[in-house]
Formats: C-alpha cells, sequence, structure tokens
C-alpha cells in the first residue's frame, strides 16, 4: 500500500528540511559521516511508518540520538574485539573548532548530542530534554559537563 | 570573545564542515499498520474475564444432592485455595475432616466439609479460626471441635482455645452461623446430634485453666448434659447426669446412650436410666456408635494395661461392638480408632488416614484414603451418619469453588500490573 499524497509531500517536505541537520546531529553524536547517513535514513523511513507522530522534527531528533547511542554502544565492542583504532575525519578546520572535535571526542553520545543540540540549533533545555528523552535538569548537568571539558580544551589551544 | 561565544562559534564550524551528502527521500512500499490496538482489546477482555471469573459472587447455595451420596476414592489434599462455607456454600456434606497445625507460622488448621456429590470440597471457616491458638501461640493447635449433622446440613463447632461462650451451627446450605450461648467460661464438648438433626446434645462444665484445652478434665467431674433444640433454640439440662464424656441417639431418637466414667447408661424420653454392662476398658464409641436396627453399640477398646479409670479418657487402641440383647461384646478385625457409622451390617470406621467398611467377623475392607500430607496431620473424621447407608464410593475431581477473596484481589492485582507494564512498554515502543 502507497501512502496517500498529501502525507507524501509532507514527509518530503521534512525531509528536505531536516536532512542534513539530522545527519549533523548524528555525525556529532557518532563521530562517523557514513554512520551518520544510514541512521537518518532509517529514522525517516521509520518516520515514514508512523504517520501518527505529531512532531515529527522532535520525533525525528529523539530517534536520531536514541539510534546513534546504540549505534556508538555497539561500535565501541566491536574496536574494543577488533582492536582498531578510531578514524580520523579529513576535513580542514581552525584551532578552536579542532580542540572543539577533541573534546567531544572524549565525551558521551549523549553528552555530544547535547552540545550540538544547544550550541548549534540553540534549543531550549525543554526541548532538548524533549531529543534526549530526560529531564531539563538531567540536559542542565549534561550540558554543565560538556562545556566544562570543552572549555579546557579551548583554553589549552 | 567569551569563551561561550568560542565554543559557539566553535561548534559552528565544526558541524558545517561535516559532509551532507544530498540524498533523496526514502521510498517505500507502506506496509499495513501494525495496530497494538486489537491486542491490548484482547488483552483487557482477558484481564476482565479473569478478574469475573475470579471475583464471581459466592454460588448460590446448592440444592441438596438427590439419590445416593458419594464418597471420594481419594480425599483432596491440605490447600489454601479451598472456598470457605460462609463466602461460597456448597450444600449439605457427607463428610468433615480437620487438619492439625504444621510447624510452620502458616499451616494453620482446617476443617473441610466434602459435598454430596464427594467433589465439592468447602472450608468451615469458624471451625479453622477458632482452631488458631490464641493465648499459647508455641503451642500446635487443632481444628476446633466440630460435630457434623447426620443429615449433613449442618456442623456444630466448639471453642476449645479456652473458655467458651457459644456453640455455633453453621448451615452448610447458606453458609450462615447461628451462635447458641452457654454460661459465660464454659468447657464444652460436643457429644451427639439425633437422628434428626434437629437436637444436639453436648456436655458443659465450668472451664479449668489447668486443663491446657482438654475440656475432660472438667466436663469429667462437673460435666452437665445439655439438649440444644434447633427449632426452638431452646437448651435443657438433663437432671442427675454429670460427667457425660460420649453419647450416642439411638436410631428413633427416643434414647440416649451416654458414657459417664466407665459406665454406660441408656436415658429414656421418659427420664429413666438403664445401665448396660462394659467389658473392662471398654467405653462408647462416640456418637455414631448405635447401629440403623439399634440392636448394636460400637465401642472403643483401651490399650491392654490401661488403667481401669481411664476408660473414658485414654485414646483407644482397637474397636468393638456390643451386642444389646445379649450383652456380648466382640472385638472388630481393625487398625481404626475412630467410629464413622453404619452401612448395613458393617461398621465404617477410620485411623484417620483411611476410612473402612469393617464385617461383624472378618477384615476390614478399604473405602477411601485421605492425604495428611508432609507438613500436616488429620485430626478429625466424619460422615454424615443418616447417609451412609447407601453410600457410593467413586474416583471424584476436586472442586474447591472460587479463590479465597486476598488471593483474588492479588491476582486482580498482578493481572493489572502486567497489563499496565504491557502498555507502558508498548508506548515506549511506539515512542523510539
Amino acid at each position: 500500500m502507497l501512502s496517500e499524497p498529501a502525507v507524501r509531500g509532507d514527509f518530503d517536505a521534512l525531509y528536505a528540511a531536516q536532512f542534513a541537520p539530522m545527519v549533523r546531529l548524528a555525525c556529532v553524536t557518532t563521530g562517523s559521516v557514513p554512520a551518520a547517513e544510514d541512521v537518518v535514513q532509517e529514522v525517516f523511513l521509520a518516520l515514514l511508518h508512523r504517520p501518527d507522530v505529531r512532531e515529527p522534527t522532535a520525533w525525528l531528533r529523539r530517534a536520531v540520538v536514541s539510534r546513534c547511542t546504540s549505534w556508538v554502544r555497539r561500535r565501541r565492542l566491536e574496536r574494543r574485539h577488533a582492536g582498531q583504532p578510531e578514524p580520523e575525519p579529513l576535513v580542514s578546520l581552525g584551532p578552536d573548532a579542532i580542540a572543539v572535535r577533541a573534546g567531544l571526542a572524549q565525551l558521551r553520545p549523549r553528552h555530544r548530542a547535547a552540545v550540538f543540540l544547544r550550541y548549534y540549533l540553540d534549543l531550549s533545555e525543554a526541548d532538548i530534554a524533549a531529543a534526549l528523552n530526560c529531564r531539563p535538569g538531567t540536559v542542565k548537568s549534561l550540558l554543565h559537563r560538556a562545556q566544562s571539558a570543552l572549555r579546557e580544551h579551548l583554553d589549552d589551544h | 570573545m567569551t569563551t561561550d561565544h568560542r565554543l559557539r562559534a566553535a561548534v559552528h564550524e565544526l558541524v558545517e564542515a561535516i559532509p551532507v551528502p544530498a540524498a533523496a527521500p526514502p521510498v517505500t512500499l507502506l506496509p499495513a499498520r501494525r495496530s497494538w490496538r486489537p491486542v491490548v482489546v484482547a488483552a483487557a477482555v482477558v484481564v476482565l474475564l479473569l478478574a469475573v471469573g475470579l471475583v464471581r459472587l459466592p454460588a448460590a447455595p446448592s440444592a441438596p444432592v438427590a439419590g445416593p451420596a458419594t464418597l471420594p476414592r481419594l480425599f483432596a489434599d491440605h490447600s489454601y485455595l479451598t472456598a470457605t462455607v460462609s463466602a461460597a456454600p456448597a450444600g449439605p456434606a457427607i463428610a468433615i475432616y480437620g487438619y492439625g497445625q504444621g510447624d510452620l507460622p502458616f499451616q494453620t488448621p482446617q476443617l473441610i466439609a466434602v459435598g454430596m456429590d464427594g467433589r465439592t470440597y468447602r472450608e468451615i471457616d469458624i471451625a479453622s479460626k477458632r482452631g488458631r491458638p490464641v493465648d499459647a501461640s508455641a503451642l500446635k493447635s487443632l481444628a476446633a471441635p466440630a460435630l457434623l449433622s447426620p443429615d449433613g446440613s449442618r456442623v456444630a463447632v466448639a471453642d476449645d482455645r479456652g473458655p467458651a461462650i457459644d456453640v455455633a451451627i453453621v448451615d452448610l446450605t447458606t453458609g450462615r452461623t447461628r451462635s447458641h450461648p452457654v454460661p459465660a467460661g464454659s468447657a464444652v464438648q460436643l457429644l451427639a446430634w439425633s437422628p434428626d438433626s434437629m437436637r444436639l446434645a453436648y456436655a458443659v462444665a465450668p472451664y479449668r485453666a489447668d486443663s491446657h484445652g482438654d475440656p475432660r478434665p472438667a466436663l469429667a467431674a462437673d460435666g452437665e448434659l445439655t439438649l440444644l433444640d434447633l427449632a426452638t433454640g431452646v437448651t435443657s439440662t438433663v437432671a442427675g447426669q454429670r460427667g457425660v464424656l460420649d453419647a450416642a441417639f439411638s436410631p428413633d431418637g427416643r434414647t440416649l446412650a451416654v458414657q459417664v466414667g466407665t459406665e454406660l447408661r441408656l436415658l429414656d424420653a421418659g427420664g429413666g436410666s438403664t445401665v448396660v454392662p462394659l467389658p473392662g476398658r471398654h467405653r462408647l464409641g462416640g456418637p455414631a456408635a448405635w447401629s440403623p436396627d439399634g440392636s448394636r453399640l460400637a465401642l472403643f477398646r483401651m490399650a491392654a494395661g490401661s488403667p481401669a479409670w481411664a476408660a473414658g479418657y485414654w485414646s483407644p487402641d482397637g474397636l468393638a461392638v456390643l451386642d444389646l440383647p445379649t450383652g456380648v461384646s466382640t472385638p472388630l478385625d481393625t487398625d481404626a480408632t475412630a467410629i464413622l457409622g453404619w452401612q448395613g451390617a458393617d461398621l465404617l470406621a477410620t485411623n484417620h488416614n483411611t476410612i473402612v467398611s469393617v464385617p461383624p467377623t472378618g477384615s476390614a475392607r478399604l473405602l477411601a484414603r485421605l492425604q495428611p500430607g508432609d507438613d500436616h496431620w488429620i485430626v478429625t473424621v466424619q460422615l454424615a451418619t443418616a447417609r451412609t447407608s447407601d453410600l457410593q464410593v467413586r474416583d471424584t475431581g476436586v472442586d474447591r469453588g472460587p479463590w479465597p477473596w486476598w488471593l483474588r484481589v492479588l491476582t486482580v492485582g498482578l493481572l493489572f500490573l502486567a497489563g499496565g507494564g504491557v502498555l507502558v512498554a508498548l508506548r515506549r515502543r511506539r515512542a523510539h
């Protein structure tokens, strides 16, 4: 059964608007562009089967963070058994961005997602809490921990 | 530039540098959406049916079973899931049997009624409750003393936890209990029902605190023979009969055989009394002792070597039958020590593990077994003596009735919790 045209049209518009932000969110959280693309495609595909979702953007963020967290956990286990080093992305960045990238690499996926949602998307604590499926108080804690770590790296440069 | 601004700018620079490939929206054939609603509705219906089934109202009192009564070949074992007579009465009983308290605190005494169909079991809750010790928690206790009426429709329940205040009559058909007061601070022993199940003979005496729950010492000294007429609720004392320890009505209900010390007396309705000679170390065999034709009395035999004065106290070692016209007493070939009734010329008796039919001569024949189990022992077995003449013994199922209220509440609560858990799990699954 094909989706109805109206629903399909809304979905395409949502995809056009949110695909890039979601890939970036996933990439910041996982540290891997290919993994980010896969995760975001899977999430959009899942959304296509969920016409009852009322706030698709918030749902996408929550689903992306959830799947990225699972992906990172699984990847760590694979690396631990395979003994492979973490690949370094091949992009040229300024010293602050390099410091932030190094800082993010030492944080947990949910901390990274919180940083992205706060400093890139400028979301409120309530929206971040919705995306991370946690309480606003937890968001404060996550951001405080992440900011401290990232500032240390910035100060070192 | 503050650190926060540097951080924000650096995050933007880092994120903008992420290469995002152009990707077409996914196209898929949408499968029919799986809806959990039918599952949830089905689960709710199941929970509702279970709840209704478990929390159903007490069953309507059942009519007496027509035709011959049935005795189960194997009595049901001990269970905490047997419905009570007060909550779910099931009609007249062919038998009652009682468990003593086990070794653990929750293994409390129970008195169970077996319906005329041989498969319906109910706990006589007032007897179970009165069996629990209130002033000596360390002592093991028995279910309260009880006596099943000949027609199986009523059970008289006494109370030997301390000074008694009444004799309770439980109607097994309606589940109601009527209290018949005795003088405050009494020791009571239930003696015998009249054949029409309308009169109850019991002995009553001032309670003695040093008797450790055994009313016999007080009754042997001061016990007054008392008759309760259920039709009027009036009690009357039989004059001149103190120290009665056992009694049995004759089949026509006009004569009462009573054991007073070592003496067996026959009391007639006119107030006359006849002493029946007994062999040494024998005594009247309890409420079911009198044979249906009125010519014989079943007797308890005491162990050889037991003192003659203790014939009214000691636990019997065997059984005998006294032929009233000739006065000849014949020992029976059985290890049973309690008399349940008669089936023609055969005596029905029990050793609390089995029920046997004992012919006048020859060996006992096994009729039914009881199941004491590892943790309990059976202390009481009685039959509805007016229904034993054409008694059938069959393999039967076990119907314990609706579960006790606490188990129903617990089960329904757990079912709702489980249902709530499933719903929460489903909602979380949908959120991801």
